[in-house]
């Protein structure tokens, strides 16, 4: 690798002029969108004064460009001695500064775009409350890479010259560790497997997405018909429908096979080549085929690891992790980062190497979610049921509808039943294991210092009947046992707190 | 359970159950009340005013009404009987926060998770002279501790005791 100077300030990678322009582009007309109906609504309107609309569209068009490559001119960044610096903005001008030992994670991606332009997306996560973050939109590979390495690097030289001054041998195992830093591959996702994770993904996603999909498609194009040809074929479609049970289960049966096949290409989508990297203590995930993602997990940022299995999964014998790490906010399910397709093997030395501890040894102590948590399911159940009873009331009422409502009360109630069944909590000296699911099964496992508060919540009802909800708050969002026996409960508070407040180790977010 | 796989007895442990609380300032109560009377005027001035118009349907006003009454009577024994469970504890490592009569919670937050600290007076509060301590932990504000109701000193005294005690604990260790 060529030595690279990088206290001159930079700008990005030629193409990144393109990729700015094009994603300013698409934002603004993301944003007025609306106006696009215009034309719809007055037909005239083009024959009129077309000449005149398109050279204006022609004129902000170039006027964009002339702010996206302004804009483009006006990033500028460079590693100055003790922090990375960013100057940008076309008519606000900003600098930010980021001080190398604030630096979190530097994460590395690409979109479609972006491969098409050959330049890769640097971003670069900070510890505070969330807006000091960087992104870059256009670098070099090459240098993307460099880049990182180098503000790695400053950054390990700042902690060993901490550690130096008290230890100096260790510094040094700690520097020669950091020169032979390559990265070795711990797992790469065979397209079989992610087939399979495809497969055993939870197909409900994909039915809601086209089911989403459809409602859209279908507005639009009732709208459009109506509004165009002045017809009203819903009055139409409706009255056709009804009578024809087997075309409804037919488009049932569509739906599911469709939302089947979405799934699996969705999940093919997003986790194309996974591979996970381990480099020291940390490690490093890179997975997508149109948007690579590059995420690092970080031994000590990580707050709840997740293992979730399914009775598909178990078949095929894989399972996924979720990891989530410490946040400003809860994080959403997107924001996890998503290992999947995994072994026993794979889990095993992940877990391993994260916790020091081998998963298939540890022994918790259980508490489970008491029976009385089925009622508060099934009051929820009760209510969504008398809801929909309600609208099927007023809209279409028959045998048909009837048997629709008691097969889903039925479902539910079933879910319900081994929602109960499937909660506890185990704790052990290190961790405490959350079990969750109905037909899935999740564990969440966090360890026990990296929880900063805990609460006992009981509603009116459970004050009498001697219950408590047991609420653990970690920097990744809160994680809560439903329905303990309150003796249990305050039991298993008093151990949790004793362990935070003895616990010596400082690496708690 | 008996947690015998953890090397400790479970009873040997101190239990936050056996701490004595304290309660917050008598005067948060009325603060409460002023609080919750001047939205439920309003809330219930919006329905009254409707029962003055004809084009509006009776039913329509009669039923808000009927339901606002009821989330106000829900309201008041929530005030009524929550108050007097509005309590918090100090002990050697944490700090205890408990409220709520139909929803009862009981916080603990160790010091040596907390992030800062700081105390807050909203207009309201300014007129009665209370104080809210508020202690910030690391991530979603969901896990942060609020304490409502306190006098100038107390939240004070309070506040230092959490810096000390925040600073005590990362120096020994």
């Amino acid at each position: 690798m060529a030595k690279i100077d990088f206290s001159k300030p930079r700008l990005q990678s030629f193409n990144g002029i393109f990729l700015i322009f094009i994603t300013d582009l698409a934002k603004r007309i993301k944003q007025n969108i609306y106006i696009l109906a215009i034309p719809f609504l007055q037909n005239n309107l083009f024959k009129d004064y077309g000449t005149y609309i398109y050279i204006g569209l022609a004129l902000l068009v170039i006027l964009q460009f002339v702010f996206s490559y302004l804009s483009y001119k006006k990033f500028k960044f460079s590693i100055q001695e003790d922090a990375f610096h960013l100057d940008s903005g076309v008519i606000k001008l900003s600098h930010i500064e980021i001080p190398f030992e604030r630096i979190q994670n530097i994460n590395l991606q690409q979109n479609v775009l972006q491969q098409l332009l050959n330049v890769v997306g640097f971003e670069i996560e900070t510890a505070g409350e969330g807006t000091a973050e960087i992104k870059i939109k256009a670098l070099d590979k090459e240098f993307a890479t460099s880049l990182k390495t180098k503000l790695i690097e400053e950054k390990n030289k700042l902690t060993d010259e901490d550690v130096s001054l008290a230890e100096d041998e260790e510094s040094d195992e700690i520097k020669d560790q950091t020169d032979t830093e390559e990265e070795d591959l711990l797992f790469a996702l065979n397209f079989k497997t992610l087939i399979k994770v495809g497969i055993s993904s939870n197909l409900f996603k994909g039915v809601g997405l086209l089911l989403a999909f459809l409602a859209y498609l279908y507005n639009f194009i009732m709208d459009f018909l109506t509004a165009v040809f002045d017809l009203n074929l819903e009055e139409d479609f409706k009255n056709r429908i009804p009578e024809t049970l087997s075309f409804l289960s037919a488009i049932l049966i569509a739906v599911i096979i469709l939302g089947f096949l979405i799934t699996v290409l969705s999940t093919v989508l997003k986790y194309y080549n996974l591979k996970i990297f381990k480099n020291q203590q940390n490690f490093e995930v890179e997975y997508g085929l149109f948007k690579r993602v590059n995420k690092v997990i970080k031994k000590t940022k990580t707050q709840i690891f997740e293992i979730r299995t399914n009775p598909i999964k178990k078949l095929f014998k894989i399972r996924s992790v979720f990891v989530s790490q410490a946040a400003s906010k809860q994080l959403t399910e997107k924001q996890k980062i998503g290992l999947v397709g995994l072994s026993k093997e794979n889990l095993r030395v992940l877990f391993k190497s994260l916790f020091q501890l081998e998963l298939n040894d540890l022994v918790y102590e259980l508490s489970r979610s008491q029976g009385r948590l089925f009622f508060r399911y099934f009051y929820k159940n009760l209510i969504l049921m008398v809801i929909l009873t309600a609208v099927a009331y007023f809209f279409y009422l028959n045998w048909l509808s009837i048997t629709g409502l008691v097969i889903v009360f039925l479902g539910l109630t079933g879910i319900a039943y081994l929602k109960v069944k499937k909660s506890s909590i185990g704790v052990n000296a290190d961790l405490i294991s959350i079990r969750k699911g109905s037909i899935d099964t999740r564990f969440d496992i966090i360890e026990i210092h990296k929880l900063h508060s805990v609460r006992l919540s009981r509603n009116i009802f459970q004050q009498y009947n001697g219950h408590a909800d047991l609420v653990v708050e970690t920097a990744a969002g809160t994680v809560n046992v439903e329905y303990l026996k309150y003796d249990e409960a305050v039991e298993l508070l008093n151990y949790l707190l004793y362990k935070i407040e003895s616990t010596t180790d400082k690496s708690w977010i | 359970m008996n947690f015998e796989n953890l090397g400790i007895h479970t009873s040997d442990l101190p239990d936050f159950k056996s701490v004595d609380l304290e309660a917050v300032e008598k005067r948060y109560k009325k603060l409460l009340w002023l609080n919750e009377s001047v939205v439920f005027l309003v809330l219930f001035a919006i329905p009254v005013v409707g029962l003055f118009f004809d084009r509006i349907p009776m039913w329509i006003p009669v039923t808000a009404l009927i339901v606002l009454g009821v989330i106000f009577i829900l309201r008041t024994i929530e005030i009524e009987k929550g108050f007097p469970v509005r309590k918090f504890g100090v002990r050697q490592h944490d700090m205890i926060y408990q409220s709520g009569f139909f929803h009862f919670t009981e916080t603990v937050v160790p010091y040596n998770r907390i992030q800062h600290v700081e105390i807050k007076q909203g207009p309201l509060s300014r007129l009665f002279s209370l104080y809210t301590l508020r202690l910030y932990t690391a991530g979603a504000s969901s896990g942060d501790l609020i304490i409502d109701g306190l006098d100038q000193s107390t939240a004070q005294k309070l506040k230092a005791k959490v810096l000390d005690k925040t600073t005590v604990v990362d120096g020994k260790n």
